[in-house]
This record gives structure tokens, sequence and C-alpha cells, in this order.
């Protein structure tokens, strides 16, 4: 698969395979096209080359709404969070039950508290994006990116400006969901949390993937790159 | 050579433009008609357009029934047909002033609102972000938006022409102590459906035109928040543009269907 | 989100613009009679002058419907056909005599469509009938009228003014046993002259006042009347100076022949008077129309600027009760006359009467005494008659009081404003002697200050 914007080739041709019920962590210096990557595999964009299959579906062949039924199974972490900002933070939460299922009301306020409490949140859910940190609108986004429940999760960047307790926290979140069957895909620069999470590890260096396997084959990699990477211990 | 390149680069950009956004309005319309209708969207819209500019559109409407009353007096005075003021302009607000002036507060109002709320949504990635959530975002944010213009544009207006009346009432009878029943009565005189109703449904054209701008403009945004200012304030030209080109189009039509004869 | 709270301000802004928009629609429906019943009838004008569809019908100026439709003609000879539909409450007063005109609301107004209540034994006009319409005249065509009014009476009079001063000259200069014919020729023609001065003044002035729009510009409505009463003038100015030509060239022929001295004399002299005659008259028919003009209520700020008296407003009730003494500023003198002095019958008109030479000499001596007040005061000519039912004593009182009326104005060339006929049918509450009076009667209601300080 390959992708360039304007003049600039950020993807070039990039082969990789994530297993189900299991936890891919993309690894990378800042303006790799980690984001890129992965909105790839949700068809937010499309790749000048190549394909992207998810459950066995060509996703850049998709119409409108197959893509749509696709993406009802997937939950996005965007990287700037991207809260709606005209909605309440509870409202964000609840947006996708809102959307997608047939719940009254009150069992999706109910649904999205718990969202909320998930990320240690559940106090802030009448409040509005703007009056939220940093670090909390991206634990409110991964409480909205985790409401349904998707069997794929995409999260950007889950820890960046998190505290170390609560980024810890947020890894364990991520496991718990991947043991309950979900498929996590997780762009990240702390390297514990990748240990603690990824069940397999790539690392994306100009346009290529230089290396991929667990950590402990990582660690072993004579890649100069790779060998930086993986000894630093919070990302930068 | 140069100029030519430059005058000719910037007919083709502004044919490119209107290119872009007659595609996006159709495609607009086209999926106005398509479930789903996202109808609390609408009326969320409404609420912002409608009920939030009315203040805007009463007090506009009032000073320029106002304004033109004096004016329309000092003129009608001069023949000795003083009477004639409440229908002269009540003729003159319902047939274009209201209706164009209506168009432009819009345009400023809610066409900056549009432009700078969907750049933004745009640059934040709040767009990819109801694109992830399957959401058709052209759907939830343009159409919706289009929709609630077109129906609050022509009830803006028809507000802002009895604004209007209401203020040339407060000058006429702060000279003349005419009652409001008479000056009310004395409005309809002249007026018509054919002046009523063209003029008051052409609005839903200005509407449909502020909104599909700024909507496009702020989808179109990029460069972060610089690109959200320069989106919301193209919205306001463009549309105000586009309001007052259109509308002699349509006032064309409308005399080609119904033809004024000349008094 | 779409709260309840939202919910309810959407709902107020759209209702409240439905609301607007329907009363919109609602008042012009209304004026249009868009929810009335309607008929549809037809008029055909030659020339439409302004009116459009959409145009107010009024029927006896009640707002009656609109102006649908206006079909050309085919062919030149064809009428417009104009389609018109009225509200069905009105459709007793539309007939099939009825009358269509169009008018103008004010000099700024659109044109209307007039419709004149029928008679009462004409049947209402059916529906898709067909009405008359009179064709209607503009403003302009009045102007033209005028004008040419005008230019004809100045050239009339300047041609005169040349000649009545020679023949007057001349007569004078002439033998002296002609002088009771020169005493009559002279006064006459100078009146007549005089008279027609004064009519191109006022033609004049109506004239300019049209043109400047002295504040009347605004008021100004087409009228039938008005132009009835300037095509009148026109005539009658034509009239005046073919009559007054005459005079003056019976004058040089009585004045060949007296020089002559050879010439049937007396037999000329009695020509002579019967010319003179008819030119009174015609200046009296003249001064009425003249007087008709005033009243027009176009003209009526312009002329009562001027101080003119509208006599004509007062009915003999009021009159009986006093007005014109009311304020006691006048006083009131009056000199009977009996009706077998004064008339003979009309051998022109089986009921009629006409004044005698006997009477029209009763009338003169009887106003000569208040001749110099009448300047400032009011003459009445009170009308008597005895004879008949109560209508036909009105009618021949009213007939004795013009007929006199009309005599003393052509003859004393007396304002018509000041003069006015009062017919009082067998009411002759102060006559001599109480007895019920057959006749006229003038009553001079005079200014108490001018009798105290007489004129010499
Ligand atoms: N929509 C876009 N338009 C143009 N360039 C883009 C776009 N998205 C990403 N890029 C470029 O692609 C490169 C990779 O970006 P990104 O995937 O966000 O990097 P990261 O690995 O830090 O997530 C960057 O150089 C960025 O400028
Ligand atoms: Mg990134």
């Amino acid at each position: 698969m390959s992708k360039s914007f304007g003049g600039l080739k950020v993807l070039d041709d990039i082969t990789f395979e994530i297993s189900k019920a299991k936890a891919f962590v993309l690894l990378g210096r800042s303006g790799t096209g980690k984001s890129v990557t992965l909105k790839h595999i949700i068809g937010l964009v499309r790749p000048d080359k190549g394909h992207v299959f998810v459950d066995g579906r060509e996703i850049t062949q998709l119409d409108a709404r197959a893509l749509s039924d696709v993406r009802k199974h997937m939950g996005f972490l965007f990287q700037s969070a991207a809260l709606f900002d005209s909605m309440t933070v509870g409202d964000n939460v609840a947006f996708p039950l809102r959307r997608h299922t047939d719940l009254p009301d009150k069992e999706i306020r109910e649904r999205a508290k718990q969202k909320l409490a998930d990320v240690g949140l559940e106090r802030e859910f009448d409040k509005m994006p703007a009056e939220l940190s940093g670090g909390m609108k991206k634990r409110a986004a991964l409480a909205r990116a985790m409401a349904l429940d998707p069997a794929i999760l995409l999260v950007d960047e889950p820890s960046a400006g998190l505290d170390p307790i609560t980024a810890s926290e947020i890894d364990e979140l991520l496991v718990q969901r991947k043991h309950s069957g979900a498929t996590i895909v997780v762009v990240t620069h702390n390297i514990p949390s990748a240990r603690a999470i990824g069940d397999e590890l790539a690392v994306l260096h100009e346009g290529h993937i230089i290396a991929q396997g667990t950590a402990g084959d990582l660690d072993r990699s004579d890649d100069p790159l790779v060998k930086t990477f993986m000894r630093s211990e919070a990302g930068g | 050579m140069a100029i030519v390149d430059r005058v000719g680069g910037s007919v083709l950009s502004s044919l490119e433009f209107v290119g872009a956004l007659a595609t996006f309005g159709g495609r607009a319309i086209v999926s106005a008609f398509r479930p789903p209708y996202e109808v609390g969207e609408i009326v969320r819209h409404l609420y912002q357009f409608g009920l939030r500019s009315m203040p805007l559109i009463l007090t506009s409407g009032f000073a320029i029934g106002v304004v033109l009353s004096m004016h329309t007096r000092a003129t009608l005075a001069r023949f000795g047909a003083e009477a004639m003021i409440p229908a002269g302009l009540a003729v003159a607000l319902v047939r274009e002033t209201g209706p164009l002036t209506a168009g432009l507060l819009v345009s400023g109002r809610v066409g900056a609102g549009i432009g700078a709320e969907i750049g933004a949504m745009r640059v934040t990635e709040q767009i990819d972000a109801l694109e992830a959530n399957a959401v058709d975002a052209f759907k939830f944010l343009a159409v919706t938006r289009v929709i609630a213009c077109m129906i609050a544009m022509p009830l803006l207006t028809v507000m802002m022409d009895f604004a209007g009346i209401v203020g040339g009432f407060t000058a006429e009878t702060a000279v003349s102590g005419m009652s409001w029943q008479l000056y009310f009565e004395r409005s309809f005189l002249y007026l018509e459906f054919s002046d009523l109703i063209p003029a008051t449904l052409k609005t839903v054209v200005f509407g449909f035109l502020i909104a599909s701008v700024a909507s496009y403009l702020g989808f179109t945004t990029s460069r972060g928040t610089e690109g959200v200012g320069e989106a919301s304030t193209r919205s306001v030209v463009m549309a105000s543009i586009l309001i007052i080109l259109s509308d002699v189009i349509l006032v064309k039509i409308i005399f080609f269907f119904y033809p004024q004869v000349p008094a | 989100m779409a709260t309840p709270a939202r919910l309810a301000g959407v709902g107020v802004f759209v209702i409240a613009g439905l609301a607007l928009f329907t009363l919109g629609l609602f008042m012009i429906g209304d004026r249009q009679m868009a929810f009335a019943k309607k008929f549809t009838i037809y008029a055909e004008f030659a020339k439409i002058t302004g009116l459009q569809p959409g145009a107010i019908i009024r029927v006896s100026g009640a707002k009656a419907g609109t102006v649908k439709e206006i079909i050309p003609p085919l062919r030149p000879t064809d009428k417009f056909k104009v389609r018109l539909e009225i509200t069905e409450d009105l459709h007793p007063l539309v007939r099939t005599d009825s009358l269509a005109t169009i008018e103008t609301e004010g000099l700024v107004g659109g044109s209307f469509l007039g419709i004149s209540t029928g008679s009462e034994q004409a049947p209402p006009a059916p529906e898709n009938s067909t009405i008359a319409g009179k064709e209607p005249f503009a403003i302009a065509d009045l102007l033209q009228q005028t004008s040419e009014t005008i230019k004809k009476v100045n050239e009339t009079i300047d041609d005169l003014k040349g000649d009545v001063q020679d023949a007057v000259q001349s007569i004078s200069e002439t033998v002296d046993n002609a002088s009771q014919l020169i005493d009559d020729v002279s006064d006459d023609v100078k009146t007549m002259a005089s008279a027609g001065a004064r009519i191109t003044q006022d033609a004049a002035d109506i004239a300019d006042s049209i043109r400047n729009g002295e504040g009347t510009i605004g008021k100004l409505v087409k009228d039938d009347e008005l132009y009835r009463q300037a095509t009148a003038i026109a005539k009658n100015a034509e009239q005046i100076a073919r009559d007054a030509r005459e005079v003056v060239e019976e004058a040089k022929k009585a004045l060949n022949d007296l020089q002559s001295k050879n010439g049937p004399v007396q037999g000329l002299a009695s020509n002579f008077k019967q010319t003179m005659d008819d030119a009174r008259n015609a200046m009296s028919g003249f001064a009425e129309n003249m007087e008709a003009l005033k009243r027009n209520f176009l003209f009526r700020g312009f002329f009562n600027n001027r101080g003119y008296f509208n006599l004509e407003d007062i009915s003999p009730a009021q009159y009986r009760q006093g007005v014109l003494t009311k304020d006691g500023k006048r006083g009131v003198v009056r000199i009977w006359l009996g009706a077998p002095v004064l008339f003979e019958p009309d051998p022109d008109d089986a009921d009629g009467e006409r004044l005698t030479d006997a009477g029209k000499m009763r009338l003169d001596s009887a106003i000569e005494p208040y001749l110099p007040h009448l300047g400032d005061s009011v003459l009445v000519v009170e009308g008597y008659a005895q004879k008949g039912t109560k209508d036909e004593q009105f009618l021949r009182s009213h007939a004795r009081a013009s007929a006199a009326r009309s005599y003393l104005i052509g003859k004393f060339h007396l304002n018509p404003q000041t003069i006015a006929v009062m017919p009082l049918g067998s009411d002759s509450a102060d006559s001599p002697n109480n007895t019920p009076w057959d006749g006229v009667a003038l009553a001079a209601f005079i200014d108490r200050t001018a009798l105290a300080t007489p004129r010499k």
C-alpha cells in the first residue's frame, strides 16, 4: 500500500497483517505516517496504490453504505481527540450509541456514563469539551471510541499528555478490550505501554516498515534506529 | 502576458469555484431526500439560524422601516400623496428591501457561523470523527444546515417585512398621528399575492446559497486556524455576492411569470 | 441535540413566521376580496388609460373587486374588453344600465374602475354580461380644452374691444334724437365687454391653477363634471363672441342708418334690442357655467381663497331659519313683485312662463336702490307660487326665481356667487298684508355697516 500527499511520499509500499483479537503497535518518529496508516484502516484515507482488507473485505472498494457498516464495528481514537465541541462530553460518548443502537435514551446515558467512568471522567459528563484538558479530551475520545464495544479499536497515541498512572490505566483498559475479543491497533511513542499491550510491534520509518515482530524480536534487532527506539523508556 | 495569465487564471479559478459549488449544492439537494433525515440536527440549526437571528432581523427591519418611511414621506409629500406612504413602504419592503436585506444579514450572521464552525470541525478532525463513527458528515453537517437555512430564510424575511411596517408606522405616527389600524390597512393597499409570495419564496434560494457556500468553504478548509477565519470571511463575501447576483436573475424570473405593467 | 427548550424556541420561530406570512396573505386576499363570493361581468373601452389587471373596482364608491383581465381588441374598430370580478354583495347595485368608467385616484394614484349604480327598473347585470363603458378623458385633455377656450375667448375679446369702442364712440357722436338707443347700446355693449374680460380672467386663473398646482394637484381628480363644465364654457364663449359680434354689427348698421337719416330707425331699433337680449341670455348661461366650475371641488380651494360665497348649499329650511341673518351682521330688505306684472305664459312652453318686458322694467327699478350695496351683500330671489300641488308650487316658484335671477345677472352684470334663488313654494310668510304671494321677492341681505354709511 502506498500513499502520497502532493509531492510527499508518506507511505511507500508497506504491507502488514494484524491478527484477530491481538494488539498491534505501530511505532515510529513523528511525521512518518503512523496516523495516516491508521486512517487507511478505517477508510478515512484511501491509498494511491494497494489494498486494505478488514475482515476479508476490501475497504477501498466499498460503497458509502457498506463502508459505513464496516465502520460501525470499529472504534477510532484520533490523535487530536476530535471531540464534537458542539456537544457535551456525555453526548459525545453517547453519540455512537444514539446513532447506531435503538436503546432508550436512559440506557444510552447510563452506558455513556459507564464508559466515561472507565476512563476516570464520570464527573465530566455534562461539561463541554472546551472545558477539558488535553489529556482529559483524549480519554473522553477513547470512551467515545469504545462506546459501542467495537470489534476493532484503532487508537492514535492514547497516552500522549497523560501522567504515567493514568497512562497505565488506559493500557489496562485496552488490554481488557483485547481479552474480550477485540482487535486493537495502537500508535504510540510510549515503549513501556507498547510492551505492555502489544502482541506485535512494527516500526515505520521513511515510508517503510523497517522492523516487525514481538517486543522481544525488536529488542534483538540490530537496526540502530530500532535499537534507539526500544531503549528509550518514554516516547519522544 | 503576465496579466493575461493572471486574469485567465482567476477566471478559471472562479469558474472552478462555481463548478465545485454547484456540484456541492446539487449533492446536498439529492442527499436531502435520502434517509436518515437528521431532524434533530435541522431543529438545532433552525434554533441557531432562526430564533437566534430574530433580534438582529427585527431590529434591523424596524430601523429600515423608519428610514424608508422618512424617505418615502419626503418624496410622496411633494405630490401631496402622504396617504400612500404605508402602501409605498410596504411594496418596497415586501418586494425587495425585506428579502435582500434579510438575505445579506443572514449571510453575515449565519454564513460566517457555518463557515467557521464547519471549518473548525475540518481542521480539528471532527469531520473525520463523524465519518469514523459511520455518519455521513456531508449530510450531517452540510445538508442539515442547508435545509435549516432554507426554512429559516423566508420566515425571517416575513418577520423583517413586518418589523419594517411597524417601524414605518412608528415614524409615520410620530409625524401624523396615524392609527395603527389605518396604517396597517393601508400598507396592503397596493400589495398583490404576486408581490408577497414570489419575493418571500425567493429567499429560499438565498438560504440555499448561504448555507451551501459556507458549508462548502468550511468543508474545504485547510491550513489550521488561519484557514477557519478565511473560510468564515469568504463565506460572507461569496454568499453576499451570490445573493445579489441570484436576486437579479430571480427578479427577472418573477417578472417573467408575473409581468409588471407600468402604471 | 434537540432539547425541549430548543424545540419550543424553534416552534415559536416557525409558527410566528408562518402566522405573519398567513396574515400578509390574508390582508392581501381580503383587499382583493379573494374570499368573498364573486360574479364576473365585462366592460368595453376604446381607451384603457393606464388601467391594469389587479386594479380596484368601485361600485358607487364602494370597494367591490378587481380587474381580472384586459383583453386587447383584434381590430382597430373593436374595443378593449375588461373582465371584472365583483363581490356578490354589491350585485344588486350593478344593473344592465350601470356605466363603467376608468378613474384615477388622485394625480399620482393608480387607475381604478368605477361602476355607477344602475336604475331601479333595469334588471341586475347577469353573470358574464357586458355593461357599457364610458370613455375616459385625461386631465391633459381638460387642460388642452381649457387652453383652447382661453385662446378663443382672448381672441374674441381683443377683436371686440376695438369694435365696441369704435361703435360706442361713433354712436355717442351721432345725432341726439337717438339718445335712448345710444343709452341702451352703450350700456349693454360695455357690460358685455367687461363680462368678457372677466371671463377671460377667470378662465386664465383656472388654467394657471391647474398648471401650477396651487395646493390642489394632490387632490386633482378626473372628474366628468369638470370636463362637462369646461366644454360648456368653451361653447358659451363662442356663443357670446358670436352674439357680441352681431351686436356690434347691428350697432354699426344702426349707426350708418342714423347717419344717413333715412333708414327705418324704429324697426331697426327693435331688431337690435332682440339681438341684445339674446346676447344677454347667452352671457347669463355662461356665467352659470363659470359658477358651476368654481363650485367644482377641484377649484373650490382656489376660489374660496378669493372670497366667494357658496349660497347654493343653503336649503329653503335653513333659509327660513334665518341662516343669512343669524350672525347679526346683515339686515334684510324685501321687495315684493307680483307674478301678473312679471310673467306671461311662454309661447314655446305650455306650462312655462317668461318675463314680460314690463316685468323686466319692474325688476330694473326694484333692484336699483340696492345696486350700490350688492358688491358686499347677498341677493336672494325668492320664488312663490300658489297654484297646483306642492310639487308644482315648488317647481314654478323655482322657475320664477331663476328667470328673474338670470335676467338680473345678465342685465346688471352681477356676480352669480352673490345672488341665489330660493324656491319657497306657497310659503309666503312675510308678504304684504300676509296675503298668499304669487311671484317673486327680491331679498337683499345687506351689511348693516354698509347701510349705516350709505355710499354715494
Ligand atoms: N491530509 C493530509 N494532507 C497533506 N499531508 C498530510 C495529510 N495528513 C498527513 N499528511 C502528511 O503526512 C505525513 C505523515 O503524517 P502523520 O501520519 O500524521 O504522521 P505521524 O506518524 O506523526 O502520525 C506528514 O508529513 C503530514 O504532513
Ligand atoms: Mg500521528
